[in-house]
C-alpha cells in the first residue's frame, strides 16, 4: 500500500496542486496542501487512494477558505501574488495579458455553482465518472449533466467577463 | 428520430460510456447531420474549458522526495502526542489540585486531603501545598512550598562534536525544580557554529531568525546553495534558562531536522509549529524559482508558548 501511496504521490501530485490551487489560489499554499493531503495519505492508507485524495483534498480546501474568510487573508494572498517574480523572462505584456486572463478564468470559475465547480475541477484533474460520482454523491449519468451544464457557464461567465473588459477599453 | 442528449454527448467525448454505448452513438451520428453538428459543438465547448482551465494551471515544480513527507508527518505525530499528554497531565494535575485545595480549606475534610497529598503527590509542573495539616487548617491559609532545587542534566549528545550552547545553568545559578532537562540538538555533519557577534558566519545580524530581547548563544550554520541563504539554527536563552532552538530554512530541511530532534527528546521538548519566513529565490534555467522556508522553534516549554514564540521571531 505505501508503494501504492508513493506511485501515486509521483503521478498526482501536480493534479492535486492544480485543483487545490483553482480553490486556494495561492500556488505555495496549494502545494502545502497538496503535501498534506499525502502525508494523510501515507498515515491512512485508504482503500481507493485515488477517490480519497482528491475528497481529502477538497475538505481541506474548504477549510482553507474558511480560515481565509476568518482572517480575511485573501487580501494578503492578492498582493503577494508570486506570478510576476516567478517568470521574469516573460515580457510584462505577456504577464500582464496572463494576469487578466487569469483573473477571468478566476471570476468564471466562482459564478459557478459549487457542486458545478467541483465536479468541474475532478473532472480536469483526470478523475472518471465513476470517481467523481463516488466523491460528490451524484449519480453517474448526473455527471455528465452536470460537466455539460458547468462547461458552458464557465464559457459563458468567461465571455461575458472578456465583453465586459472590452467595452471597458473602448 | 431521437437526438442523443448533450449530456450524453459530453460522456461521449470524455470516454465515460461502454463501447456499445459509443458504437450506438456513432452509428447515429453517421446518418443524423443535426447530432453531428452538436458533437462538433460540445466538442468545441469541451476543448475550450480544458484551454481555459489550463490557463490557470500553476506552476509546479518535482514533488519533495517522499522521505521528507514522512519526517514532517513523524514530527506532527510526535508534536500532537506531546500537546495531548501535556493538556492530560494538566488537567489531571489541575483536578488533583484543586481536591487538595478544597480539603485544605475545610478543616473536616483535612486529614484526608493529607492522606491523598501523601499517597499520590502531585506532578511537578502545578505542585499543591505538602505542608502538615495543622499548618493548612491555619487561618492563614493553604501555604504553598518551593520543591527542593534539582540539577539538570545533560540527556542528549551531539553527534558531530558540535560544542553546544550552556542551556540552563551558565548563568552561575542552579537550575531549579521544574526546569527542563538540557537538551543538545543532534546534527549530522556540515554545521558549523558561527559568533553570532561576528554576524552569524556570513549572515547579516539582521538575517537571523531571533526573539528580541533574548541573549544569543550561539548560532550554526549550513551553507545551501550558492546564492541561496543558507539553513540556520539560532540558539537564545530564554528567561525560565531553557534553551530555544530557531530552526529557519527550506520547509523539507526544517521538518526533517525537527523530526530528528524529537525522536528520542525528553518529555517537554519539542517544537512549534513550522511557519513561514520570508522566501527565497534561485536562480534556475528557467528563471528565478521561489524556494519555500519556513522557521519553527525548538524548546522545553508548553506548546502554545513555542508558537507564541515563533510567531514574533524577527527575520528581514
Amino acid at each position: 500500500m505505501a508503494d501504492e501511496i508513493e506511485r501515486l504521490y509521483q503521478t498526482m501530485y501536480t493534479s492535486v496542486v492544480r485543483f487545490l490551487y483553482r480553490k486556494v489560489w495561492d500556488e505555495d499554499r496549494a502545494e502545502d496542501l497538496a503535501q498534506e493531503v499525502f502525508i494523510r495519505a501515507l498515515a491512512h492508507r485508504p482503500e481507493k487512494p485515488r477517490a480519497w485524495i482528491f475528497a481529502v483534498a477538497a475538505n481541506l480546501a474548504r477549510d482553507e477558505a474558511r480560515a481565509a474568510v476568518r482572517r480575511k487573508r485573501h487580501l494578503t494572498l492578492l498582493t503577494n501574488d508570486p506570478v510576476t517574480l516567478s517568470r521574469p523572462m516573460a515580457s510584462a505584456s505577456d504577464m500582464v495579458e496572463r494576469d487578466e486572463q487569469m483573473a477571468k478564468v478566476h471570476g468564471a470559475l466562482d459564478a459557478l455553482s459549487e457542486r458545478d465547480r467541483n465536479v468541474l475541477l475532478l473532472w480536469d484533474s483526470g478523475l472518471s465518472y465513476t470517481e467523481i460520482a463516488a466523491q460528490t454523491g451524484l449519480a453517474v449519468g448526473a455527471v455528465g449533466t452536470t460537466l455539460a451544464r458547468a462547461r458552458k457557464r464557465l464559457v459563458e461567465a468567461y465571455d461575458k467577463q472578456e465583453a465586459e473588459a472590452s467595452a471597458a477599453h473602448s | 428520430m431521437r437526438h442523443i442528449p448533450n449530456e450524453e454527448l459530453h460522456a461521449y467525448l470524455d470516454q465515460a460510456l461502454s463501447r456499445s454505448q459509443c458504437i450506438e452513438i456513432e452509428t447515429h451520428i453517421a446518418r443524423c447531420a443535426h447530432c453531428r453538428d452538436t458533437r462538433d459543438a460540445t466538442a468545441a465547448l469541451r476543448d475550450r474549458t480544458t484551454a481555459l482551465l489550463a490557463a490557470t494551471a500553476p506552476r509546479v515544480g518535482a514533488p519533495p522526495p517522499l522521505h521528507t513527507l514522512l519526517a514532517r508527518a513523524e514530527a506532527k505525530r510526535k508534536t500532537s502526542w506531546m500537546r495531548r499528554a501535556i493538556l492530560a497531565a494538566s488537567f489531571g494535575g489541575a483536578i488533583l489540585a484543586g481536591w487538595g485545595m478544597r480539603a485544605a480549606l475545610d478543616p473536616h475534610d483535612a486529614v484526608a486531603a493529607a492522606r491523598l497529598v501523601q499517597a499520590d503527590p502531585p506532578p511537578r509542573a502545578l505542585p499543591i501545598p505538602q505542608t502538615p495539616v495543622a499548618d493548612r487548617v491555619s487561618t492563614d491559609g493553604p501555604r504553598v512550598t518551593s520543591p527542593e532545587p534539582e540539577q539538570s542534566t545533560p540527556v542528549r549528545l551531539a553527534a558531530d562534536g558540535l560544542s553546544q550552547p550552556e542551556a540552563t545553568t551558565d548563568r552561575g545559578a542552579p537550575a531549579s525544580a521544574g526546569a527542563p532537562a538540557k537538551v543538545s540538538l543532534i546534527l549530522d555533519e556540515g554545521w558549523r557554529n558561527s559568533d553570532p557577534a561576528a554576524g552569524g558566519g556570513g549572515v547579516a545580524p539582521g538575517m537571523l531568525p531571533t526573539y528580541p530581547g533574548l541573549p544569543v548563544t550561539e548560532v550554526q550554520v549550513h551553507d545551501a546553495a550558492p546564492g541561496q541563504r543558507p539553513l540556520l539554527i539560532v540558539s537564545q536563552l530564554h528567561e525560565s534558562g531553557t534553551t530555544l532552538y530557531t530552526v529557519e530554512g527550506p520547509a523539507d530541511r526544517v521538518a526533517a531536522i525537527i523530526a530528528t530532534q524529537l525522536t528520542g527528546a525528553p518529555a517537554g521538548f519539542q517544537s512549534s509549529d513550522p511557519s513561514r519566513s520570508p522566501p527565497d529565490y534561485v536562480e534556475t534555467p528557467a528563471g528565478y524559482r521561489r524556494t519555500h522556508r519556513v522557521l519553527a522553534v525548538l524548546g522545553s516549554l508548553p506548546f502554545d508558548t513555542l508558537n507564541a514564540i515563533a510567531q514574533r521571531i524577527v527575520l528581514r
